[in-house]
């Protein structure tokens, strides 16, 4: 009996202890001015495992160079794949490090709501930071409930459509230019389809290509990026998009299937970059960072050249974004915020840029680096404007992801893979209301 | 290779044909899956997307490997992936059958509650647990640390090894135990010296079983060894497909490499799985 | 493991647990609590906290920031909504009994069938053995794309069907077929383990026995069925009941499926990929910790039916 009475008081302290103790981590912040001290510092600074081996090489070269400017501050990167699941635990014990990179399908929404970013509005003002090239959009989709949670360093449009020369010419199709119309580009789809040799007019090689594509047709998901309150995905234009997009599917013009996650490619199949650069797919949209997949992939076997998604009327750009931020459990904030600085500043992201390891929002950056140099010849810079200028990203909002992602990955595969077409209004305005019903945005 | 409980079969025989037939139908079967991932491993990036059907290029490319080599530091994933999985499945096969005979051969009130204790810890599903089991390890400060990873090996060994072994023990002949009993030793003497060697094929199934997850595992050496230079291989060979860089050959060609010494250890257990056990002079 | 009569009520049974023991019983238990020592400190030490953390936050709502607030049995209820969220969790638990009732059973006959194939003495079992047992082993990073090589709508399995003039499903891309797709996974990489173990069993029957019964003149199949089978029935049991754990706590394949999704159309959504989404994605720990201990309490259930059916059927050897 005692033994019993003993283990419960145990188990409930335990609870108490681990939870008051998990809490205890997001403690109160420095002042921003008192903060940069001389004694020696190491800052832990996570970042996500898309470079690999080479982009670690990079960021421990980079965090050279600010140790060189501070000698008293030692950076150590950690670079982590499965970039959530590694982080939210971290987040959790109040062991996330100093810096933590983020991007808005990679974390951010996540890391934001478990209070991971220490608000940078009070390290801002007390610096007198210039925002002022930072494009508001970009900014703001990194806000929550109006504080600056992390700057900017790279966005990613998903603008590029990459077109095989060799197939256009062959279907004696017209090459498309920065200006061509949605109509064109679909026009094109259909007219290089050749289903007797397996050839696909377009393959969307991201996963939220459903997004892009209502984007494309001025399709607003809400009425408020920033700070939505209401679900409006079946508005003027959504219905369209998607209704094109079923008939591309059901006619065999697209390189995907129907049911893969999110009507896009799963991670596993990558037929979408990898099939354009085999030779069988026409056209690909997808962002500037698939170039050099493209360029070692297809090993010159054709013809190959990009141009920027249509844009007509209220059409957006469907997009990511990615900065990096202080954590809230850092104990050098200060120096933290200096690093963050570092890295996102004119200077920072014109060495990214040139590195390959970004893709600016800062118009400075774009000129110098992009638009004169030869050292990115893949990046476009008149495509990577225009999807700078027109760019919209995903509204910042807890339940964003639980009211429209899951509603509508579900509503839509089961779309796409019926055997007769849906009205596709009528079937928006269903999930609109399961989306309000699942996850209110007030 | 003595195997009891097998039967001596005439050398040609219908019942021998068809046996070894069917074993290797099968095993192409099973094989099939390794095959692919070597096969594949020799292709070029175009050959892979193409997703043409052949089980191996016309032209395989060794570089492939050699790539593998120059682009990632595999040889320090591999010898930490050794590492963590030598310790851990020493420590795991040990305790665990040293908490099932506890379980399989003595008597005690309270034995099916803490049996039940056993089970709770695989019934539970693990996703709800990782979040405070990480904040435990935070607050003992042991993060970085190859620790979170193999200390629980050391103790109590896995509930799932305890319930095999458990089982097997207890469809052990107790003749011997008892004798023993009767001739005085205490229940460590007869658990070194009769019981463990009698569960010799059991336990060579543990530590192989436990050496492949522990191998293979993702989750614990992502969150507890974050450090780029404990990193262990499947971590590391993660790497290789994200987002923005699908490089399937690379990726393939490290987990062949991965898998290599996972063969190995199982051929190595199968002459103890084989030998079976001897109960010379124990009649029913 | 009890020592008293079976047939005693329940009542007197727990007082007798109170009882003073004779000496060499409490000898015994002595030894009992040594060898269990390791298990119980490490369960104290590290797995006890966790398990009353996410206990007590079924009870709470929390998204990792702040302290978590006590909602009482708010989440509970909201898994009884079947409109609500209850609705995805029903649709989780019936994908995950379905697959695991088709998945188990195959991988139980399947795997003992192979086991006695493997037991006979034939020349390069060894290998044979390796062979049966290497889809296990194939884990980790590139599983999704073999499976999308061999399930795939040009996958090995269609090509097969196509041969034969069938036309083959798109398995993972399509609602009808992603849960039959995953049965297929768990068949071929989960029979490999029960094979092993089976196995094991059988060679710990004694050779002695067996002659014995071939002297009586026991055909072969009445061998089996007398002789085999219930000395191979703890091997049986401890299979089985693994089995039914893995089958309904099956996470990995769903994941690697669906990208994580549940898709498609939450077909291939199971209780513990619901779980990590409501963690992960949705930061709902109160809710994803009530669907944990539901998941938990329905296994719980199952595998304590299991102990008690297991008294008819299983043999110890005693």
């Amino acid at each position: 009996m005692v033994q019993v009475l003993w283990r419960r008081t145990t188990a409930v302290a335990l609870v108490v202890g681990l939870i008051a103790a998990a809490c205890g981590g997001s403690g109160s912040s420095e002042s921003p001015d008192g903060g940069l001290t001389t004694d020696p510092v190491t800052l832990t600074v996570q970042i996500f495992n898309a470079g690999g081996q080479a982009e670690l090489e990079y960021r421990q070269a980079q965090a050279a160079d600010f140790t060189a400017l501070h000698p008293n501050v030692t950076v150590e990167i950690v670079q982590s794949s499965e970039y959530i699941d590694a982080l939210l635990p971290q987040i959790a014990a109040g062991t996330a490090g100093d810096v933590i990179w983020t991007d808005t399908d990679t974390g951010f929404t996540q890391f934001a709501v478990a209070g991971a970013f220490e608000p940078l509005d009070s390290y801002i003002a007390a610096d007198g930071y210039d925002l002022s090239p930072y494009p508001e959009a970009l900014l703001k989709s990194f806000q929550l409930d109006g504080s600056q949670m992390v700057m900017p360093n790279s966005v990613l449009p998903f603008n590029f459509v990459y077109y095989n020369k060799d197939i256009f010419e062959a279907a004696g199709v017209a090459e498309p230019t920065n200006d061509w119309t949605i109509a064109e580009f679909v026009d094109a789809a259909r007219k290089t389809t050749d289903k007797s040799i397996k050839r696909f007019g377009l393959s969307l090689a991201w996963t939220e290509q459903y997004v892009a594509w209502m984007r494309m047709y001025g399709c607003e998901l809400s009425d408020d990026d920033s700070a939505a309150t209401e679900y409006t995905y079946n508005g003027t234009g959504c219905a369209d998009a998607l209704k094109t997009l079923d008939d591309l599917s059901r006619e065999g013009v697209l390189n995907w299937e129907p049911g893969a996650k999110f009507g896009g490619l799963s991670d596993a199949d990558s037929a979408g970059e990898q099939n354009f650069s085999a030779g069988n797919v026409a056209m690909l949209i997808s962002g500037t960072w698939e170039s050099p997949a493209i360029i070692a992939n297809s090993a010159g076997a054709f013809e190959w050249d990009a141009v920027s998604v249509p844009v007509e009327g209220d059409g957006k750009i469907q997009g990511a974004a990615s900065g990096f931020g202080v954590s809230a459990s850092s104990e050098n904030k200060a120096w933290a915020w200096e690093y963050v600085k570092f890295l996102t500043d004119i200077e920072g992201q014109k060495r990214d840029a040139i590195a390959g390891y970004n893709s600016s929002p800062i118009s400075v950056v774009l000129d110098d680096v992009y638009c004169k140099t030869d050292a990115l010849p893949l990046s476009k810079c008149e495509i990577t404007k225009i999807g700078n200028a027109h760019i919209a990203l995903e509204p910042i909002k807890g339940e964003w992801s639980v009211g429209f992602w899951d509603v509508v990955s579900a509503g839509f595969e089961e779309a796409f893979t019926a055997d007769d077409q849906y009205d596709w209004q009528a079937h928006l305005d269903a999930l609109v209301e399961q989306s309000t019903a699942a996850a209110p945005l007030q | 290779m003595t195997t009891s409980g097998a039967r001596a079969i005439p050398m040609i025989s219908p019942r021998r044909v068809a046996i070894y037939a069917a074993l290797t139908l099968f095993s192409l079967l099973f094989l099939l899956p390794f095959v692919w991932q070597l096969g594949t491993s020799l292709k070029t990036p175009a050959e892979i997307a193409t997703g043409t059907f052949t089980l191996f290029p016309a032209e395989p490319q060794w570089e492939n490997y050699a790539e593998v080599f120059r682009r990632a530091p595999i040889a320090t994933w591999f010898f930490n992936s050794a590492f963590i999985a030598m310790v851990g499945t020493l420590g795991a096969t040990l305790t665990s059958a040293f908490c099932a005979y506890g379980f399989a051969v003595l008597h005690a009130r309270g034995s099916r509650l803490a049996f039940g204790m056993v089970l709770l810890t695989i019934l539970v599903p693990y996703q709800v647990l990782i979040i405070p089991e990480y904040i435990v390890w935070a607050k003992l400060g042991l993060i970085n640390t190859p620790l979170p990873i193999l200390l629980p090996w050391f103790l109590g060994g896995g509930a799932f090894n305890i319930f095999l072994l458990r089982q097997f023990m207890l469809g052990l002949p107790r003749d011997m135990v008892d004798a023993a009993r009767v001739d005085g030793a205490n229940e460590l003497h007869i658990f070194v010296r009769i019981i463990l060697p009698m569960c010799a094929p059991a336990l060579a199934i543990v530590a192989v079983f436990h050496f492949i997850y522990m191998w293979n595992d993702f989750l614990r050496p992502l969150l507890y060894l974050p450090d780029p230079s404990a990193m262990t291989l499947p971590v590391g060979l993660s790497g290789f497909v994200n987002k923005f860089a699908r490089q399937w050959h690379l990726l393939l060609a490290g987990s062949v490499i991965a898998l290599a010494p996972l063969l190995v250890v199982f051929a190595l257990a199968q002459r103890v799985i084989a030998r079976g056990i001897s109960i010379a002079g124990v009649r029913r | 493991m009890q020592r008293v009569d079976e047939g005693a009520g329940r009542l007197s049974r727990f007082r007798s647990l109170f009882a003073p023991l004779p000496v060499l019983q409490r000898v015994e238990e002595r030894w009992f609590w040594f060898f269990i020592a390791p298990f119980l400190a490490g369960f104290l030490l590290f797995a006890l906290a966790p398990l009353v953390a996410s206990f007590a936050l079924s009870f709470m709502q929390w998204n990792l920031r702040g302290a978590p607030t006590l909602v009482g049995l708010e989440n509970y209820a909201d898994l009884a909504d079947l409109n609500g969220k209850g609705k995805i969790v029903l649709k989780a638990f019936s994908n995950t009994v379905m697959i695991t009732v088709i998945a188990v059973p195959m991988q139980l006959v399947i795997g003992l069938s192979f086991a006695l194939l493997l037991n006979q003495k034939v020349k390069g079992m060894a290998l044979f053995r390796m062979a049966f047992y290497l889809p296990t082993v194939v884990a980790g990073v590139a599983t999704a794309a073999l499976w999308r090589w061999i399930l795939g709508s040009e996958g090995l399995v269609n090509k097969a069907l196509d041969v034969v003039g069938v036309a083959g499903p798109a398995w993972f891309n399509e609602p009808e077929s992603v849960r039959w797709g995953i049965i297929f996974m768990l068949i071929w990489a989960g029979t490999g383990g029960m094979t092993l173990i089976f196995l094991a069993g059988l060679q710990q029957i004694s050779k002695d026995i067996l002659e014995a019964c071939e002297c009586d003149g026991a055909g072969r199949f009445r061998r089996f069925f007398s002789i085999t089978l219930p000395l191979l029935s703890p091997t049986l049991f401890f299979n089985l009941v693994i089995g039914l754990i893995g089958g309904l706590s099956l996470f990995t394949e769903t994941y690697v499926v669906s990208g994580g999704g549940g898709g498609p159309a939450n077909e291939s959504m199971s209780v513990a990929l619901l779980i990590y989404r409501l963690l992960i994605r949705n930061l709902d720990f109160g809710f994803g910790s009530a669907v944990a201990w539901l998941l938990t309490a329905v296994v719980l259930l199952l595998t304590v039916v299991n102990f008690r059916l297991s008294k008819r059927w299983v043999f110890y050897d005693n």
